[in-house]
This record gives C-alpha cells, sequence and structure tokens, in this order.
C-alpha cells in the first residue's frame, strides 16, 4: 500500500512538473532544430502587440534556417528597462531588446549596447536611402549607428468632425488658426486643443520650425532661447485663455477627445488603436498633421528601436543583424504596421500596394504617413534620461505651478548643460 | 535532551537547519544592505563592468545641496505624519467596533482587509477614476455639500492629501486585524473588576483597554512609520509614473527610483537610501525610547 501511495506521489509530482515546464516554455521554441543559432530578443511589449511581434517573429523563423529568434515580452517599456539594467549587471543579457528613444543615449553611454554600423554597412545604400530619414537620424548617436528603427510613432492632429461641422470650422493649418478657433469653442467650454500630460513634444516640434534645437547632439543648448519661450507660451497663453488642456493625471488626451471635450487633440500616432477603441460609434472623427508654426512644419517622431547588447558572440551578431535587416523589408515593415497601427520604416513600405489599400480602409492613418517625410528626431545625448526627467519637470511646472515659460525653461538650460558637459 | 551541552556536532547541525533561510537572508538582505552602502561612496563607477574608480562624499555632498532632495525629505515626513496617526486612530476605532458589535462583524472584517490583499496598481487606478475632477466619484459626492469640484491629481496642492487618503484606505485591514487580535488577548477579567470598582465604558477604555493594547498600538505605529517613509508604488501608479504635479508628491524612495532607473546616478541612489535607511533608524529609535515609558506589556 506504501509503495502504491508513494508511485502515486511520483506520478503526480511527475505530471506536475511535465505541465508546469511546458507552460513555462516559449511558443517560438517549439522548433526542435537545435543547429540554429538562437537569438534571444526581450520586448517591451504586452497583450495583443507581443502576439503580433510573435506573428513576425514566427515568420521570421520559418523563412531560414540558421538562426531562431526567441522572443520574450519583459513587460512594459519601464519594466522592461528595469530587468536590462539587472542583466546588465548579471551579465545576462539577451542578444537583442527594444529601447525607447530616451534610453538609447543612457544604454550607449554606459555601455551596454554595441553599435551597430556593420549592420548598416551590409545594407545597400538603396535599402538605406529607403528608410525615413527621421528614423535613421534617431538611430544614431552622433555619427554612429546604435539601434535600428522598430515600432514607430510621429505627433499627429486628432480632429472632431462633429465640433467642427457645429462650429463651422475647417482643419487649422497653422498654430495661429489653431488659437483662433479656441476664441470661437471656448463659450460653450470647449477646448481647442487638447493635450497630453505634456505639450513639450509640441514645444519641440515648434522650435525645429523656428531653426531651433533645443539640446545639440554636441551639448548645444538653445532650451531658453526667445523663439524656444515664444513656441511655450503660445500653448501656455491658451491653457490660461482656457482655449487649451492638459490630460493631466490621465496622462493621454485620448478620453476626453472622445468624449468630445476639444476639436482637436495633438497626440501620437500610436495613439490610434486607443482612439478607435474607446470612441462611440456616434463620433465622427479624422486626423490631420499637425499645424505648422512660422510657416514649417515639425513633427517629432518617437517610438522604439532594436538595439544589439553587448555580450553576443559572432554568430548570434550575424543573427541580429540578419533579423533586424529583415524587419526594415518593405513586406515586414508594411505587416508590422498594418498588425500595429505603428508608421512604416520605409518609403517602398508605405508605397506598397498592401499598404496603400490598408490606408484606403483606415483613413485615419494618413495623417501620420503623410508627416514623415519631413518628420524629425531629437538627437541624442548622454545623460538624456536626466535631461528627459528634467524636462518633464519644467512643463509640469509651467501647467500646474504657474511658472513662466522663461523661468522654467532658463532652469531646464541650466540643468541641460550641467548634465550635457557632466557627460 | 534540552539540559544537553552545545557540542561542535550539535552546533553543526543547528546551522545546517538554518542554512536554507540563513543563506536566503545573507544573500538578498545583508549583502544588498552592505553593498548599497558602500556603492553610495562610488563617485566614478561602470555599473556593467563593476568597476570602481573612484570613492568619496561627492554622493552625498550632492544630495544635501540638491533642493529636490530637500523636497522629497520634506514630502515623506509630511507624508508620514499625515498617515501614520489617522490610520492607527481610525483602525483602532474601527476595531473597538467590530470586537463590541458582533453584528456582520465578519463582513466588515473582510471589507476593510480586501484593501491589504489587492494589488496596489488596481487599488490606484481606481482611485484615479475617484479622484478624477471632471467624472470622478469623490468630487460628485462632495458637490452635494455645494463644494466645488478639486483637480486632486493636477493640483500641487491637492495631490498629497488624495495621496494620504488613499494610502490610509489601504492600510487600514492590516491594522484593524492587528488591533483586533490585540482586543481579543486582553484578559476580559480587567474590564470585569473595573466595571465592579464602578469605572464607565470610557474610563474603562482610557485606563484599562488602551494602557493593556499599547504594545499592539505600539507595533501598529512602528510598522506604519516605516512602511510610510518607504512609500512609492502609490505614487508611482497614481500620478501616472511622475512624483505628482510640481513634484508635490516626491518622496525619498521616488527620487531614489529617478536616480537609479532614469538618470542612472547609482551613487547618488544608494546614498539617499542610506539617508533613508538613517531617518528611518532615527524615527524608530525615537519611538522604542517612547515606548519604554509608556506601552505596558502585561
Amino acid at each position: 500500500m506504501k509503495t502504491h501511495k508513494g508511485l502515486m506521489l511520483l506520478a503526480t509530482l511527475a505530471a506536475a512538473a511535465g505541465i508546469t515546464l511546458t507552460a513555462l516554455r516559449p511558443a517560438h521554441a517549439a522548433d526542435t532544430s537545435t543547429n540554429r543559432t538562437k537569438i534571444t530578443f526581450w520586448s517591451g511589449l504586452t497583450g495583443p502587440y507581443q502576439k503580433n511581434l510573435n506573428t513576425i517573429v514566427n515568420d521570421y523563423n520559418q523563412s531560414q534556417t540558421k538562426y531562431q529568434v526567441v522572443a520574450t515580452s519583459q513587460g512594459d517599456y519601464t519594466q522592461m528597462n528595469q530587468k536590462v539594467m539587472a542583466a546588465a549587471k548579471s551579465h545576462s543579457l539577451p542578444v537583442l531588446g527594444m529601447t525607447t528613444y530616451t534610453n538609447l543615449p543612457d544604454y550607449q553611454h554606459h555601455g551596454f549596447i554595441d553599435n551597430l554600423n556593420p549592420m548598416y554597412k551590409g545594407m545597400s545604400s538603396k535599402a538605406k536611402n529607403d528608410i525615413y530619414p527621421a528614423f535613421l537620424s534617431g538611430s544614431k548617436i552622433g555619427n554612429t549607428y546604435y539601434s535600428t528603427p522598430f515600432s514607430k510613432s510621429t505627433r499627429i492632429m486628432y480632429v472632431n468632425k462633429d465640433i467642427l461641422k457645429k462650429y463651422h470650422l475647417s482643419i487649422p493649418k497653422t498654430w495661429d488658426q489653431l488659437k483662433q478657433d479656441g476664441a470661437k469653442l471656448k463659450k460653450d467650454g470647449i477646448y481647442a486643443y487638447g493635450f497630453d500630460k505634456s505639450f513639450d513634444m509640441e514645444w519641440e516640434g515648434m522650435a525645429h520650425a523656428a531653426g531651433v534645437t533645443p539640446v545639440s547632439s554636441t551639448g548645444k543648448v538653445q532650451v531658453a532661447n526667445k523663439k524656444s519661450v515664444a513656441a511655450a507660451n503660445l500653448v501656455l497663453d491658451m491653457v490660461k485663455d482656457g482655449t487649451a488642456k492638459s490630460a493631466g493625471s490621465d496622462n493621454y488626451w485620448t478620453k476626453n477627445f472622445v468624449n468630445g471635450k476639444s476639436a482637436f487633440y495633438i497626440g501620437s500616432s500610436a495613439g490610434l488603436t486607443q482612439t478607435k477603441l474607446q470612441a462611440p460609434k456616434t463620433l465622427n472623427w479624422t486626423t490631420a498633421p499637425v499645424p505648422s508654426y512660422e510657416g514649417k512644419s515639425g513633427t517629432e517622431v518617437a517610438g522604439n528601436d532594436l538595439v544589439l547588447f553587448k555580450g553576443a558572440n559572432t554568430k548570434q551578431k550575424r543573427g541580429a543583424y540578419d533579423f533586424m535587416k529583415y524587419l526594415l523589408k518593405a513586406k515586414t515593415a508594411t505587416k508590422w504596421a498594418k498588425l500595429t497601427g505603428y508608421v512604416p520604416l520605409s518609403k517602398s513600405a508605405t508605397n506598397s500596394a498592401d499598404y496603400q489599400s490598408f490606408l484606403k480602409q483606415h483613413p485615419e492613418n494618413n495623417a501620420a504617413v503623410d508627416s514623415l517625410p519631413k518628420a524629425f528626431a531629437q538627437p541624442a545625448f548622454a545623460g538624456f534620461g536626466e535631461y528627459y526627467n528634467d524636462k518633464g519637470d519644467a512643463f509640469n511646472s509651467m501647467l500646474t505651478k504657474n511658472t513662466s515659460a522663461k523661468d522654467a525653461l532658463t532652469k531646464l538650460a541650466k540643468q541641460a548643460k550641467q548634465i550635457t558637459s557632466a557627460n | 535532551m534540552i539540559k544537553q551541552h552545545p557540542t561542535i556536532k550539535s552546533t553543526l547541525i543547528a546551522f545546517a537547519y538554518l542554512a536554507p533561510m540563513l543563506i536566503i537572508t545573507l544573500v538578498f538582505n545583508i549583502y544588498p544592505i552592505f553593498k548599497s552602502f558602500a556603492m553610495s561612496f562610488y563617485t566614478k563607477y561602470d555599473f556593467f563592468t563593476d568597476k570602481v574608480s573612484a570613492l568619496g562624499w561627492a554622493n552625498y555632498k550632492f544630495i544635501f545641496s540638491d533642493p529636490d532632495f530637500y523636497l522629497s525629505v520634506r514630502n515623506t515626513l509630511i507624508f508620514v505624519l499625515g498617515v501614520v496617526p489617522f490610520s492607527v486612530l481610525l483602525s483602532l476605532i474601527i476595531a473597538l467596533l467590530l470586537h463590541r458589535v458582533r453584528f456582520l462583524a465578519g463582513l466588515f472584517k473582510t471589507a476593510y482587509f480586501l484593501p491589504f490583499v489587492t494589488s496596489t496598481v488596481a487599488i490606484s487606478l481606481v482611485w484615479q477614476w475617484i479622484y478624477n475632477d471632471q467624472y470622478g466619484l469623490l468630487n460628485a459626492f462632495l458637490s452635494h455639500f455645494g463644494v466645488h469640484p478639486i483637480d486632486w491629481l493636477n493640483d500641487p496642492h491637492w495631490a498629497m492629501p488624495a495621496l494620504i487618503i488613499m494610502t490610509i484606505w489601504k492600510g487600514l485591514g492590516f491594522n484593524i486585524i492587528l488591533f483586533l487580535v490585540g482586543l481579543s488577548n486582553i484578559d476580559k477579567r480587567y474590564d470585569q473588576v473595573a466595571q465592579i470598582d464602578g469605572a464607565n465604558a470610557w474610563q474603562r477604555f482610557i485606563h484599562v483597554t488602551l494602557p493593556l493594547l499599547s504594545p499592539m498600538t505600539f507595533l501598529v505605529s512602528v510598522t506604519s512609520v516605516i512602511s510610510g517613509f518607504k512609500v512609492f508604488d502609490e505614487i508611482f501608479v497614481l500620478f501616472g509614473g511622475s512624483p505628482g504635479p510640481g513634484k508635490s508628491t516626491l518622496t525619498i524612495v521616488f527620487y531614489l527610483y529617478q536616480k537609479f532607473y532614469s538618470e542612472w546616478k547609482y551613487g547618488i541612489a544608494a546614498a539617499s537610501g542610506v539617508v533613508l535607511f538613517l531617518l528611518i533608524l532615527v524615527v524608530t529609535i525615537i519611538q522604542f525610547w517612547y515606548s519604554r515609558k509608556h506601552v505596558h506589556y502585561a
């Protein structure tokens, strides 16, 4: 009887261990061919986005015999960054990883990543020129490539067509027009311009249009120059006037936009998915490029890139390059853009028949794509993470403590100078 | 067996039994404490290669000249002073009621304890909605008393009270359970004797229940103060990853987090951790010193 019980217990334990191991095994490891070089790939995506990424990864794995990419979600970008730091410390970094553009300079500065010049050198000039310039420049620190663009977005303006119709307004082409529309909507408690927690990216866009780079890659600081202050004041005046409003602790203005709180909302094109999900069917809305400032457009790109972490062997590096190039191919970039709503990475992907027919079915995706040729990326510099925090504090102070744009930006300029000189 | 003298063999056996816990404590508690203390003196340090090129006091000099650090200390103290007394008092009152009034006590105990076992993220998300200036439940409730909508989460004056209210609510359940344990451990005869001597309910509470409950009150206060000093999750989720409007809820741990994870200043983060440790130590020593005179172990 005792032996019987022992056997039963052993069998149960073995079954439990088997089930646990099966559950823990990543879906992509199903392929048992052991000769392939494994490329571990950490992503900061969750839910449907990770599922879509797995689709792309599976396509790649099935396309060739040399490499096998094993993608695992590490939670959101904040969690992913924490895990990268822990893995760097324990020398257990993956081969590839996703990173936000804000972390890229610090990863490079602290020696977490390898440069990707060999990969880019292996690309034809035609393939390289095909990638939108803003994405390529965002992948560089100085003259060296450190990342490849992946899930990218740009700033667009969401438009409430019902409000336009009711107040006989047209889509503003300039910031001045947007301001004027505010005066017409204010009496009914509708904001002209709704923005996310901060308007720093629009401020950078306006500064860019006015020919100013707040902090250049060489450390030149123009944060508090006259034009920069004027751009910030334009929005702050609207906020004070009650024609513009921050999303505050909501972080994104999406909820307010779909509830008709503003006629226009300038936000990330990555928010299209959420807007589609949250907007009631009765709401008529569309998108348009961000209004121009001083006669020029200034649309900033953001999003995530792929980086090659230090510690990979030659075979893994080759595999990583191969996978990165695969992702940049028009066909893959089109599929990824269609699955996720991120913008296509290259001109040929945008012009592909597949993506063009997608645009016909989803006209709201047009604005982001139309903005791409003239879009720009903020230059990267060491200490960017710290500057990003200080910038957030400066804009938060303008919005919540009524600090003047001049004072807040002067303080930020001082901090930026300290950061660039210390690094 | 009990009177057996310790031998090398018996000591080794004892160590073998204790080894798993000792190893875990050494690796995950003791080593990190010493490591972060050492790290607070690293002034030139390569995190990736673990190479320390220079040591010194620069990190401490930096934090003691950083207005943000002083702000974080100030905010932490305000938070602790805002949360602990109210939390202890409220949980004591509720525990007394649950102890006396048995009707639906089980249901109420569960209701009060639920927030404690629910994830902070879920709680904070619900409170974000409660605090919303336009659609929020709290403003809707207050409007019945003629109170104008308060922008709880975006007004620097209201962000800290909002955080304090949520934290008190979240921690109530655990403190109530501790007080209930304390109350049930008090021998009923003390109360009965006092009653025979003619003491009324209030006198019995002040002179019998409260002194006999003092060890538990002390425990609740110490644990609440320590967890108050370490507040982070609630802020991170309630204010969408930021230290509140105008840094109004920037606490020491949030300061440490920012320095470590987004500014890559490991030494400064470690130094602020050491200061936090010393602050908690000083406050706890004061509490223990006070407890010698006022806590009665029956």
